[in-house]
C-alpha cells in the first residue's frame, strides 16, 4: 500500500483565479523519503495541505481529482480523522504548542485521540528525538532547536506512518539544523516528506527529490542530483553545501583574519560605533561588544539561535538601551525585521513610505518608487503584495528617510533563490548609495552572496575580539 | 513598554496551587469579580479587590509579567485624573473616571490571574465536563492559546512603529490615530493570518473538543478552598458597600 497518493489533484483557493496545483500526481512509498521543494508559491504547502486533508475541509476551495493517504480518500476526511496517521509539523514550533510543559505536550496527542499505552509512547517519542532528558522541562525553555525536535516528538507519540514537516529549518541555525537531520536520520522506518527552500544535507538523509513550478510536479528524481549547479540553476534551488559550522567555529574560537577590516582611506568616521556596550535581558547578559561600520560597507552578522544578535540590533537602533558602553551612530538608522507583516501599516505603497512623515514631497515620493520599481505597486495594499515586493516596500521606506545604515534581520527566511538573488542586488545598489548594512542571517550562502566581511556572535559577545573581524578568508576556515 | 512582557501567561507558571484548580471555578471567580466590581460603587472597596487579584497574579508568581500591563493600567488612570483635574477640576467627573479604570483594572488582573494559569488543554477538559458546547470549547481554547502569540504580535508591531514614528507619550496624546492605524490594523491583519495557522496545528494535533476524552477534571479539596476563600472576600465587599451606601 503507498503511503501517499495523487492522483490529477487540482486546487483553487476560494476567491482565487489561480490554480495553486494543477493537475498534480504523485505516489510516496512506505518507508520512502521525499523532499519537495521549488520557488516561492509553487505549491509546495498547498500540497501538504492536500495530504493532511487541511484543504478542502478547512479552507474550502475547489479540488478535482484524488488524494489517498494511507489508502483512504481524504475527500470526506478532517485534519483530526488523518491526525493517526500524518504527524505535520510547521515552520514556527510555537504555533503548535498548547500545553506548558514537555511531557504534556508529547501526550496531547495520544491523550485527544485515546490511544493506549500514553506513558510508553511519550518515553519512546522523546528518546527517537533525543528530548528525554527535558521531559518536565517548561516548553519556553527550550532552545529553537529543541522545541522544533519537541514538535516532532509530539507527532510521533501518536505513531504516524507518515511525517510530513513544512520548512521546519527555516528559523534554525545550522548547529539545530544538524542535530535535527540527526533525528530524521534515525526515524527511517517512517515515510518522511520535508517541504523547503534550503537544501542542506537533504542528499543524506532523503533519497527522492520533487521539484514543484507554477502548482504543477517539474521534476521527480534523486536527491544526489542537488549536488549538481547546473540542476539547482534550472530550478532556482538552493545549494546543500554545508556551509559554515557555527558551533565548531564557536567552540574552537575563530582566529582573527590576517583582512581585519580597514576603514576606508578617505579616513572618514565610521558610520556606526559600538564602544564596549552590555545589556542585561532576564538570564542573557550581551558583553563587550565593539564594532565599526564603514560607509557603504555590509557586515554579514551570524552565530546560533539565542546568541544576541537580535538584540544586538534592537540596541543600535535605539529600542533598548545599553547598561554600559556607548552606540554612536553618524545619521540614522533603519532595521528591517524578520516578518515584513509587522512594519506595514497603511493601506498604499505610496502612503507606507510617507508613514510617520510629516515634511516630504510628492515628487520625491515617486521618484523613490521608480527607482525601486514599485511606483507600478504604489496604489496596492502591502499586505497584498508578495514577500519580496513587501521587502522592498520596507527598504524603500527606510531609504526615503536617507538612513545612514539600514540593519536586516533574516531577511532570507523563507526565501528562494531567485529572490535571494533579486535581494542581493537591491543590497548592491544601496551599498553603491553608500549606505551601511548589517546583515543577520543564519543564511551563509546569502552572506557569502552579498557581505564584505562577516562575524560571528555567540553566547552574548562576538567570538572575534575588539575590530578584529573576520573577513570572508576566515569563515571559510569555519567551512566543514 | 515590551508588550511580549505583559502577556506571557505560558512562561510563568508551570506549576502551583492555582495552576492545578479546576479551570471552571477560577472561570467563576473572574465571572462573579467582574459582575461585582461593576456592582460596587465604593472606589476604596474596588481598590481593595484590585489588590486582591494583584495578590493572587504575585502568588502564582506571575507579577513580574504581569506589572507593565497592570501598571500601563494605573499610568492612564492617572494621567485621565491630572488631566480632567487641569481642565475643569470636576470632582464628579473625577470619580466617575475612578470607578471606571478601577474596574477595568479588577478586569484585567482576574482575567490575567486565570490566563497566567491555565493550560488550555484543561480548560477544554473541564468545560467539558459541564457539556458546554463543542464549538464554544474550541473558540475558548484557542483563544486562550493564542493570547501569548498576540504579545509577541503586538511587541514586534509596536517595535516596527517606534522605529517608524519616533513613537512617544506625547506623540500618541497628539495624534492618537497613530495607535489605532499603527498598532490596531496591523494586529487584525496579523490576528487573521495566525489564526488560521492555530486552529490547523490544533486539528491536526488531533485536539477536537467536540470528541475528545469527557472532562476528566474534576472538583477537588482545593477548588472547594479557593471558591470558599473568594465567597467570603465577595460577600465582606458586598456587605460593606452595603454598609457604605
Amino acid at each position: 500500500m503507498d503511503a501517499i497518493l495523487l492522483d490529477g489533484v487540482s486546487y483553487r483557493y476560494p476567491n482565487q483565479d489561480r490554480l495553486a496545483l494543477s493537475d498534480v500526481s504523485l505516489r510516496v512509498k512506505r518507508g520512502e523519503s521525499v523532499f519537495i521543494t521549488g520557488r516561492s508559491g509553487s505549491g509546495k504547502s498547498t500540497l501538504a495541505r492536500a495530504v493532511t486533508a487541511v484543504i478542502p475541509s478547512m479552507m474550502g476551495g475547489e479540488m478535482d481529482g484524488t488524494v489517498r493517504v494511507m489508502g483512504r480518500d481524504t475527500d470526506s476526511l478532517t485534519p483530526g480523522d488523518l491526525a493517526a496517521d500524518v504527524g505535520y509539523v510547521f515552520q514556527n514550533p510555537e504555533s503548535q504548542f498548547f500545553t506548558l510543559n514537555v511531557n504534556s505536550e508529547v501526550s496531547m496527542g495520544p491523550d485527544a485521540l485515546q490511544l493506549d499505552k500514553r506513558e510508553e509512547r511519550v518515553e519512546d517519542a522523546l528518546r527517537r528525538v533525543g528530548m528525554e532528558h527535558k521531559r518536565y522541562e517548561s516548553v519556553f525553555n527550550l532552545s529553537e532547536g529543541e522545541k522544533q525536535r519537541v514538535a516532532i516528538a509530539s507527532q510521533l507519540s501518536m505513531s504516524p506512518e507518515i511525517l510530513l514537516m513544512d520548512e521546519p529549518t527555516s528559523n534554525l541555525d545550522q548547529g539545530s539544523t544538524d542535530d535535527l537531520f540527526s533525528v530524521l536520520k534515525n526515524l527511517r522506518d517512517k515515510t518522511l516528506i520535508l517541504i523547503d527552500h534550503r537544501t542542506y544535507r537533504v542528499p543524506e538523509v532523503f533519497d527522492r527529490v520533487v521539484v514543484m513550478d507554477e502548482g504543477m510536479i517539474v521534476e521527480e528524481t534523486d536527491t544526489d542530483n542537488l549536488l549538481d549547479p547546473e540542476f539547482r540553476e534550472r530550478y532556482g534551488l538552493r545549494s546543500p553545501s554545508p556551509g559554515f559550522n557555527q558551533r565548531s567555529c564557536g567552540g574552537r574560537g575563530l582566529r582573527p583574519s590576517s583582512k581585519v577590516s580597514t576603514p576606508p582611506e578617505t579616513k572618514q568616521d565610521p558610520v556606526l560605533r559600538v564602544m564596549n556596550i552590555s545589556h542585561t535581558q532576564g538570564d542573557f547578559r550581551l558583553d563587550g561588544v565593539n564594532l565599526d561600520l564603514w560607509r557603504g560597507e555590509v557586515l554579514g552578522l551570524t552565530g546560533p539561535n539565542g546568541s544576541g544578535k537580535t538584540t544586538l540590533a534592537r540596541l543600535i537602533v535605539g529600542l533598548i538601551k545599553p547598561e554600559m558602553g556607548e552606540i554612536r551612530v553618524e545619521g540614522t538608522a533603519g532595521l528591517v525585521m524578520q516578518d515584513p507583516d509587522h512594519q506595514l501599516f497603511m493601506d498604499t505603497v505610496k502612503r507606507e513610505i510617507t508613514f510617520g512623515l510629516d515634511d516630504y514631497s510628492d515628487g520625491d515620493v515617486e521618484d523613490l518608487l521608480e527607482t525601486m520599481k514599485l511606483h507600478q505597486l504604489m496604489e496596492r495594499h502591502p499586505h497584498s503584495l508578495s514577500g519580496g515586493e513587501k521587502q522592498r516596500t520596507l527598504i524603500s521606506v527606510y531609504l526615503f528617510r536617507k538612513p545612514d545604515l539600514i540593519i536586516m534581520d533574516e531577511p532570507t527566511t523563507g526565501m528562494d533563490l531567485d529572490n535571494m538573488k533579486r535581494l542581493a542586488g537591491w543590497i548592491g545598489k544601496l551599498k553603491g548609495m553608500g549606505v551601511a548594512m548589517i546583515l543577520i542571517s543564519h543564511d551563509m550562502e546569502f552572506l557569502q552572496m552579498v557581505a564584505d566581511r562577516t562575524i560571528m556572535m555567540d553566547n552574548g559577545a562576538l567570538v572575534l575580539p575588539d575590530h578584529e573581524v573576520a573577513g570572508a578568508d576566515s569563515v571559510s576556515t569555519c567551512l566543514r | 513598554m515590551d508588550l511580549k512582557a505583559v502577556f506571557s501567561p505560558f512562561t510563568s507558571t508551570p506549576e502551583g496551587f492555582l495552576v492545578e484548580v479546576n479551570p471552571l471555578s477560577k472561570l467563576t471567580v473572574v465571572v462573579s469579580a467582574t459582575l461585582l466590581s461593576a456592582f460596587i460603587s465604593d472606589l476604596t472597596l474596588l481598590i481593595i479587590m484590585g489588590v486582591i487579584f494583584t495578590a493572587l497574579i504575585a502568588h502564582s508568581g506571575s507579577l513580574r509579567f504581569a506589572a507593565p500591563f497592570l501598571s500601563f493600567i494605573i499610568l492612564f488612570w492617572l494621567v485621565s485624573l491630572a488631566i480632567i483635574m487641569v481642565l475643569s477640576g470636576n470632582p464628579h467627573t473625577m470619580g466617575f473616571l475612578s470607578l471606571f479604570f478601577a474596574r477595568f483594572f479588577i478586569i484585567s488582573a482576574a482575567g490575567l490571574s486565570f490566563a497566567f494559569t491555565t493550560e488550555p488543554q484543561k480548560l477544554a477538559e473541564s468545560l467539558r465536563s459541564v457539556r458546554i458546547p463543542g464549538e464554544i470549547v474550541f473558540t475558548l481554547t484557542v483563544t486562550l492559546r493564542y493570547i501569548p502569540a498576540l504579545a509577541v504580535e503586538a511587541s514586534s508591531i509596536w517595535d516596527s512603529l517606534k522605529l517608524r514614528t519616533s513613537l512617544s507619550g506625547s506623540s500618541i496624546i497628539r495624534r492618537p490615530s497613530l495607535l489605532y492605524r499603527g498598532l490596531i490594523i496591523p494586529l487584525i491583519i496579523r490576528t487573521v493570518k495566525i489564526s488560521d495557522e492555530v486552529a490547523i496545528a490544533a486539528e491536526t494535533r488531533g485536539f477536537n473538543p467536540r470528541e475528545g476524552p469527557g472532562g476528566s477534571l474534576r472538583f477537588r479539596g482545593r477548588d472547594i478552598t479557593f471558591l470558599a476563600f473568594f465567597t467570603v472576600i465577595f460577600a465582606s465587599l458586598v456587605i460593606m458597600d452595603g454598609a457604605v451606601v
